[in-house]
Parts: C-alpha cells; structure tokens; sequence
C-alpha cells in the first residue's frame, strides 16, 4: 500500500470541488441567460411530450427523431433565433404527463408544449397548459375536447372526422347500402365507430350492427361471428388489436369487404398483418405513399435510419416541426405572449407531407384532406394503393 | 345463436382452452411441486412469442419457429430458477420474496423484448395448407384453430402420459402430494424442481410459438397470459394436472359464449366463473387442502 501525503490529496479533492462548482455555476448563469425570450434574438424554448415508454412506448423515439429532423432541415433557427426542444417522457400515462407539463413550464420556462400522443394525456394536460396561458400543440388526431380552449391546437383532424369522411364515401361512391361496425371498446374505437355512423347514416346507409371488442383482445372469434354479412364492414382498431382484427377477419367466414380507419392498416402493422391485408380499403388524412414535394423531403430526410417507418405519427410530428418554425417566424418577440404565440400558431398555413395544412379558427383542429386508399401488394410488399382524395361534399 | 353458432362458440372456445393448458401447465407444476409462485411465466410467454415471429415464416420454417419459441421458453424458465436458486433459502417458503423476485424478472425479460423488437407488435402466418376454414353450417371455423387445439392437446396428453406413466411423473407427483415425504424418501428435491421448471418452460414456449398465428406477440401479453394462468391454476387446484385441463376448458368456452352471448360484460363472465368455483370449492376443482 503506498502512503499518499494527506494534504496533496487533500489538495486534490478542493482542486476538483473547485473546478465543478465553476462549472455549475458556468452552466446555471448560462441556463438563465438562454431563458425563453422575450426578444427576438432570445431562443425560443419548446416542450415535447412524448410517450417512450408504457403501451405507447413504441412511438416517442420515432416520433422525436421525425421532429428533430425538421428543425434540423432548417438549421434549428427561425430568422436567426435559436429553437430549442426539451423532450419528456409521459409514459403513456395521464398522471406524468401532467407532472412533465409542470416541469417544463416550471423549470424549464418553456414558451409552447407540444403534447401529446394519446388521448388521456391531452386532455389532462390541456387545463394546466390553457390556465397559465401556454400555446398547446397536438401533433396527431386527438380526441375532441381540446376545443373549448383557446390555445390549444391540434396539427391533424380529429379521428371522428376522417371516420365521418369515410362514413359518407362508403354510402356515396362507394354505393353501400347496409354496414356492421366492429371497433375497440375505448376512447378511439368509440369516436370512430360513432363518426363512420354518422357520416354513413348521412350518405343514406344503414348501420346494421356495432359490435365492441375489448382493448388488448387478440382472439376476435366470437366477435366476428356476429357481425353477419352486410354490404360492409367498418372496423375501428389501432395497434395490435389491429393485426389481431385483419388477420382473422376472413377466416372466420366474413365475407363483406372490410374498411377502417387509417390506423387500421397504418405502415406500423402492415407487415405484420401480411397477406390478409390486401383488398382492405381506409380513409385517413395520411398515407406513406402520397406524392407531394413534403411527403418525399419527409421520407428522404427519415430515411438515413433503415429502421425508419413512416407513418401518421412521425408525420405529424414533421408538420408539427413546420408548423412551430413558421408560427415563430410570424410572433417574433410575441413567443413570450402565451396568447398572441398560440393564435400565431392557429393562424399557421403550410404544407404538410399529407397536402395543405391549416387551422379551423373555431377549435384549433387542422383541416385536412381525406384520402381513400387501399392495401394491395406490390411485389410481395404491401402498400397503400391511393385512390383518391375523399372531396369534402360526397 | 343456432345450433352452428353453439357449436362454433364451442369450437372456438375449446381451441383457446387448450392453449391455455398448456400455458397454465407449467404455472401449476412449479406451484404445486416447488410451492413457487413464478409470475414471471407471462414473460416467459411474451419473448418466446416474438422469437416464434422472428424465426418463424412460410412452409416448413413454421415448425422451426415453435421449436424455437419453445427451446426461449425452456431457457428462460431455467434462468429464471437461476436467480431464485441464488436465494433458496430464503425464497423457498417465503411465497411475497417469490412474487417480488419473479415480478421483476417479468418486468426485465419484458424489457429485453420491446428493446429487441423496438415495441412494435408483430405476428406469425400459419402454414399455407392450414390457412382455410371449415364450415359448420352457416358458420365457419378457421382450420388453423382446430391444428392448435390438436396441437396444444398431443401436448396435453404427452404431458398426462408423463405424469401417470413415468418415475419422473410419479415423483412429481409424490412431491406435490408431501414433499417432506419425498424428501424422507432419500429423493432430492433439486433436480425434480429443475426439472418442472424446464418441462414448465418448454410448454409455454411451445405454447407461444403455436398461438402465434393467433395471438402474435405484443407488449402487453406478459400481463394478460399471466392472469389467465393464474386463473386457471387457482380455478383448477394447484399441481394438479387434471384440475388445471378442466379449468382450462372451462374458461375457455365461458370466455368465448360470454363474448357472444353478452359482449359488454364478457371479461367479467371468466371472473365470474373464478369466483362461483371458488365459492364452492376454495382449493380450486381438484386441488388439496392447505396443510
């Protein structure tokens, strides 16, 4: 054992206590400084909510690199000014997502927050967000409920209006006469269960029958059995149920065509449904396969990551990099107004990888096109066939 | 319903039943046998599900990916035993460490699996010349379904041959009945436990592999499967084989009239089911009253 002379390690020790307390204090004045700004030159500091871990766990990576990357493509300024993202993790879970929330505008003085991914922490959030006046972004369909507050806005339509769309497309050209409608017994399978009704009902058609299926069902057997065989069938599932649902929609010998919201057949699972996707027709605000300028600038800029699926999440979250970039351009020093920002944000028209984007002034949701697509494969991969856009008045 | 709507509601509820066996089999054994409660059996479930998706594809790879599914299974049961082995002594009788040690493994093996396959649910295709269906009626029943229960009953009987027709078995059996007994006897406990533990892994993997065309894998799982073991274990007796096959079915077919007859409360009709039995029978259909 060698024997150090106490006072040089003693020497030592105040020497490293020394240099990481200047440091600390370096990085605290330097916190301060680049506090959301109240001029124009000051960063303009943004919260993001996103699900990393829980049932939605899957898409907060994918959806943080989508969002990066737009900023990235432009430098991450607007007009010289600095834009700054802090990212938290809402676990899929309302309760910490209002924790983060009020940790982002606590400590981290946060001018907007983008949030949230699921339904619940949306809505949870959107009081707190709405009292003390800071601009809330939803970066895909959330439930509607966010309306009745003024600086909430939502870069998607809600799931219910896209359902409606294609409600009123399957009786209109689509010719439908009657329908079953087979959706997740929740929130989202709910609302696009009653927004295919009426939209469906309105066209003339006739709902037939509504059968629910738990959330996390994965042997749909008895349901499907009572689903008879109507003109169509409208199902309303999202994620595992999803693949769960197409898989053994035919084998249990349904024979209507089947159709859904996007969700349905989204890129995520369309491998993993495999061939008992094709033929199945959904309407939806986004598809991978659209050709625009956005969508291919979109999808060359995500495609650095070969893991790289796009979908409406990563998506959404591109736009909603649009949209904040082009909001602060137009609020300039009024980033700091919670009010001013969240109606610049409302105000915002761009071009998003699914078409044209803007904001429906009354309640913040954005106004966006319907697409009719359906799955066929090409080559032995699946794809999105688009058919067309739904036009609003069919 | 119809009569081809009963029996379809049957056939469908049959098939579910007798994967669940299967599942529940190895639940049962390390509970009845080693008096181990091992939750992390859901887990077990859930990563051998993703291996069967990812080894698994057309034609003959099928049958490789289930035996892959099941070789996950038999290994990860084995670790699993590992680490309580490290604690034995403490473990052993104490059923809440147990329950603590085995949940957080449940929780790590999960994990492993959203890490390696990025959360995302995947799904297996059965082989092609089991992809039709079989019309009972007006209705039709997927052929694959019926291969499973075939399947998932070979197993089961594999497993009762075992269990009445081997040494093995019959210590098996001996040790659930008194394992002091066992012991007095001169037969070490260890390589029996070992030995359940790694039969008990192997049937949930197999398990896995083959409702994967059914049930894919998803996040989730890990939880859900390990309910229902847990509910057929309890419905049917603890260790005992016979006990967990009749709960099995009978949670089965409860679960799938239940859906069709009155979807909105269908989950609630296998509670249900749970706590009728339990009412009339505490120690589960065919289980042995707590010394």
């Amino acid at each position: 054992m060698r024997i150090v002379r106490s006072h040089s390690v003693g020497g030592r020790h105040a020497l490293l206590a020394a240099v990481a307390a200047l440091a600390l204090s370096l990085t605290a004045c330097g916190g301060e400084e680049s506090e959301g700004g109240g001029d124009e030159s000051s960063p303009v500091r943004v919260g993001v909510l996103l699900p990393y871990t829980g049932p939605f766990g899957l898409y907060g990576k994918p959806m943080e690199a989508a969002l990066r990357a737009r900023l990235a493509a432009d430098g991450n300024k607007v007009d010289g000014r600095p834009v700054e993202l802090v990212f938290e993790d809402e676990a899929t879970d309302p309760k910490v997502a209002v924790s983060k929330a009020t940790k982002l505008l606590d400590q981290e003085d946060v001018n907007a927050v983008v949030c949230c991914a699921t339904g619940g922490a949306t809505l949870a959030v959107a009081p707190i967000l709405s009292e003390r006046k800071v601009p809330q972004l939803g970066p895909i369909p959330n439930p509607a409920g966010l309306s009745e507050y003024d600086t909430a806005a939502v870069a998607a339509p809600t799931a219910a209006h896209d359902a409606e769309v294609l409600g009123r497309h399957a009786a209109g050209e689509l010719a439908y006469k009657q329908a079953a409608i087979i959706a997740s017994d929740f929130a989202y399978g709910k609302e696009v269960a009653e927004g295919f009704k009426a939209g469906f009902e309105s066209g003339g058609g006739q709902v037939v029958k509504q059968v629910f299926a738990p959330l996390g069902t994965q042997d749909f057997g008895s349901y499907l059995t009572q689903l008879g065989n109507p003109d169509v069938v409208f199902a309303g599932f999202a994620g595992a149920d999803a693949i769960g649902l197409v898989k053994q929609y035919r084998k249990f010998g349904v024979k209507s065509p089947l159709i859904g919201h996007g969700p349905l057949v989204t890129e995520l699972v369309l491998n993993a449904i495999g061939p008992a996707a094709v033929g199945v027709g959904a309407g939806f605000y986004y598809s991978s396969q659209l050709d625009n300028a956005e969508n291919k600038k979109f999808t060359d800029a995500m495609s650095e990551n070969p893991k790289f699926i796009p979908s409406h999440f990563t998506a959404g979250a591109w736009a909603t990099g649009s949209v904040l970039l082009d909001a602060i351009g137009r609020a300039g020093a009024d980033t700091s107004d919670g009010e001013a920002f969240a109606k610049a944000i409302r105000e915002t028209e761009i071009e998003a990888p699914w078409g044209p984007l803007r904001f429906d002034q009354e309640t913040g949701y954005a106004v966006a096109p319907t697409y009719y697509y359906e799955v066929t494969d090409e080559g032995g991969k699946l794809r999105h066939d688009i058919k067309g856009e739904i036009s609003p008045s069919s | 319903m119809s009569l081809d709507e009963w029996v379809l509601q049957l056939a469908i509820g049959l098939s579910f039943g007798l994967l669940l066996f299967l599942l529940a089999s190895g639940f049962t054994l390390t509970f009845g046998l080693a008096r181990f409660v091992n939750l992390s059996h859901g887990a077990v479930f859930l990563v051998a599900a993703y291996v069967a998706t990812e080894v698994g594809g057309p034609g003959w790879r099928f049958a490789l990916g289930v035996l892959a599914a099941g070789l996950t299974g038999l290994v990860l049961s084995l670790a699993t035993y590992g680490i309580a082995r490290a604690r034995w002594s403490r473990l052993g009788s104490d059923e809440l460490s147990q329950v603590l040690l085995t949940f957080g493994v449940l929780l790590v093996f999960a994990e492993v699996a959203r890490g390696s396959w990025e959360g995302l649910p995947r799904s297996l295709e059965e082989p092609a010349f089991l992809g039709g269906s079989w019309a009972i009626g007006d209705a039709s029943f997927p052929a694959y379904r019926a291969f499973m229960g075939g399947g998932a009953l070979l197993l089961a009987f594999g497993l009762y041959w075992l269990q009445e027709r081997t040494t093995f078995g019959a210590l098996v059996r001996a040790g659930v009945d008194d394992r002091e007994m066992l012991e007095g006897t001169g037969i070490s406990a260890r390589p029996l436990f070992t030995s359940v533990f790694a039969l008990g892994g192997l049937l949930a993997g197999l398990a896995a592999g083959l409702g994967a065309p059914v049930l894919g894998a998803s996040m989730g799982q890990e939880f859900s499967i390990l309910v229902l073991a847990f509910v057929v274990v309890v419905l049917g007796g603890p260790g005992s084989l016979l006990g967990a096959f009749v709960a099995s079915l009978a949670v089965g077919v409860a679960d799938a009239l239940g859906k069709a007859l009155i979807p909105t409360v269908a989950e609630f009709t296998m509670m249900a089911l749970v706590i009728l039995v339990l009412a009339w029978r505490p120690a589960g259909l065919f289980g042995l009253a707590e010394r």
